[in-house]
């Protein structure tokens, strides 16, 4: 991840895809980039498919200043090379956040709650980022600030991201909000702050409810829970639960912290496992299956990250659960499911290649519920 | 150009079959798309580099309804030509 690929691992990479031998690969490569380079010095626009058009653009002259003197000057009229990727591409590209859709903001919702922080800079780093970005039918308001997080999960992060932005905007919205008082916009004003104080009333209710209901859930107070079961379920899942694990896998894990369960008031302090991925898979002989349960806050993600040391292994956990799971992302809260020992599925958790073919798996599963 | 006459002149230069350079074409695309949803850039020195940039989740707002929305982040992949062929293209005919 953010590594370069160079032109020699390129090769190797394309002769491992087509299976065609390493220097015809490398004559390829070097040979397309030739024809590109001739074509686009010609002017000519090289539309290829199923990857992408290189056009050439002419660019208008326009002023600009000498950084080192201060002197304007004038850029003169050029062209420059653009590229606009293929729709599978693109696709391809984006497969990390495939799962994710835009969603609707109800209009009571001031924009503030979903800012980072608001501020001169990253409005320039917006209009920058808007001129490269090539489609852009939406005029944006806003960014949320560098800080936020990616979640590699759905819709259910977006709220949190939402509150703890609002945490975030508070000072700054009450730094601003002090220095209009003056305006005539005090009504305004004085409605934002209401709805800002009803929201936030919300938050605290719900978070209330939930602590409530989790403190309930574990005591087995629920009806629908024998107490003999909900006595193995406290043990199977204290004894599962692992802390935050040290080992190397995927780039995009590193970067994204599944955000959620580090914020969320749900999470359940965990002790560390001796049912981990230690390299030592448990020999699947074990007397009690091993079970965990999906939650708004546990996804089939975390539970596959902290069982088996890689999130990317959730594929393994749906097959287990085939029969009693949908969509993936619409796993209704409270679900349980067995987490079956990696070693039912002959699965190596170091095994580069075979955690790609379960990213696939993944692809497949999300493929079914797409149609 | 299009990609019919670009493979018709990959194959008379490498000698080899249409559905060859068909494979490779396609295999180019699969793996420049792999390596960029893994935020890798590829660097092909000389001509340039497939970068991937992320795109942050921002609030947009539709021209049309006025409602605003939560556009989910995304990777986008773009290029950078090298220095040597912005300068070849800079000049025009």
């Amino acid at each position: 991840m953010e590594t370069k690929v160079t032109l020699q691992e390129l090769v190797a990479l394309l002769a491992l895809a087509t299976g065609k031998q390493k220097d015809i690969c490398e004559k390829f490569l070097k040979t397309f980039m030739r024809i590109l380079e001739t074509e686009l010095e010609k002017g000519e626009n090289i539309r290829i498919k199923g990857f992408g058009t290189f056009k050439v653009i002419d660019v208008e002259s326009r002023k600009s200043v000498n950084v080192s003197t201060g002197e304007e000057y004038e850029i003169p009229q050029h062209r420059k090379i653009i590229f606009v990727a293929g729709k599978a591409l693109a696709a391809r590209v984006n497969q990390p956040f495939e799962a994710f859709e835009a969603m609707e903001i109800p209009d009571d919702m001031p924009i503030s709650q979903l800012e980072g922080t608001s501020e001169p800079s990253e409005l320039s780093e917006l209009s920058e980022l808007s001129e490269l970005s090539e489609s852009s039918e939406f005029s944006e308001l806003s960014e949320s600030s560098e800080s936020s997080e990616f979640s590699e999960l759905s819709e259910s992060s977006e709220t949190s991201t939402l509150s703890d932005n609002s945490d975030n905007s508070e000072k700054s919205d009450n730094s601003e909000k002090s220095e209009g008082s003056d305006n005539s916009e005090l009504s305004e004003l004085s409605r934002f702050r209401f709805a800002k104080g009803f929201f936030v009333g919300f938050l605290v209710a719900v978070a209330v409810v939930c602590g409530i209901g989790i403190g309930a859930y574990y005591m087995g107070l629920f009806p629908y829970r024998g107490n003999k079961d909900s006595a193995d379920a406290i043990q199977s899942v204290k004894v599962q639960s692992a802390k935050q694990d040290p080992l190397p896998f995927d780039s995009l894990e590193e970067k994204i912290s599944p955000m959620t369960v580090s914020e969320s008031e749900d999470v359940v302090p965990t002790q560390p496992s001796d049912l981990n991925t230690d390299e030592k898979k448990g020999d699947g002989k074990e007397a009690a299956p091993v079970y965990d349960t999906v939650t708004t806050t546990r996804y089939l993600t975390t539970i596959a990250k902290e069982h088996y040391g890689n999130f990317n292994l959730w594929p393994i956990i749906y097959e287990e659960n085939k029969a009693i799971l949908g969509h993936p992302d619409r796993i209704k809260p409270g679900t349980r499911v067995v987490v079956p020992p990696l070693s039912k599925y002959h699965v190596d958790p170091k095994n580069e290649s075979q955690i790609k073919e379960i990213k696939h798996k993944g692809v497949v599963i999300y493929e079914k519920f797409k149609k | 150009m299009d990609t019919k006459r670009l493979t018709e002149m990959l194959s008379k230069e490498l000698e080899i079959s249409k559905e060859e350079v068909d494979t490779l074409i396609e295999g180019l695309a699969n793996v420049v798309g792999e390596c960029a949803s893994n935020l890798d850039t590829v660097n092909l020195s000389g001509f340039g580099s497939f970068e991937p940039r992320k795109r942050l989740e921002r609030v947009a707002v539709h021209p049309a309804s006025g409602k605003r929305l939560l556009v989910p982040p995304k990777i986008v992949l773009s290029f950078r030509p090298s220095t040597s062929l912005k300068q070849k293209i800079r000049n025009g005919n």
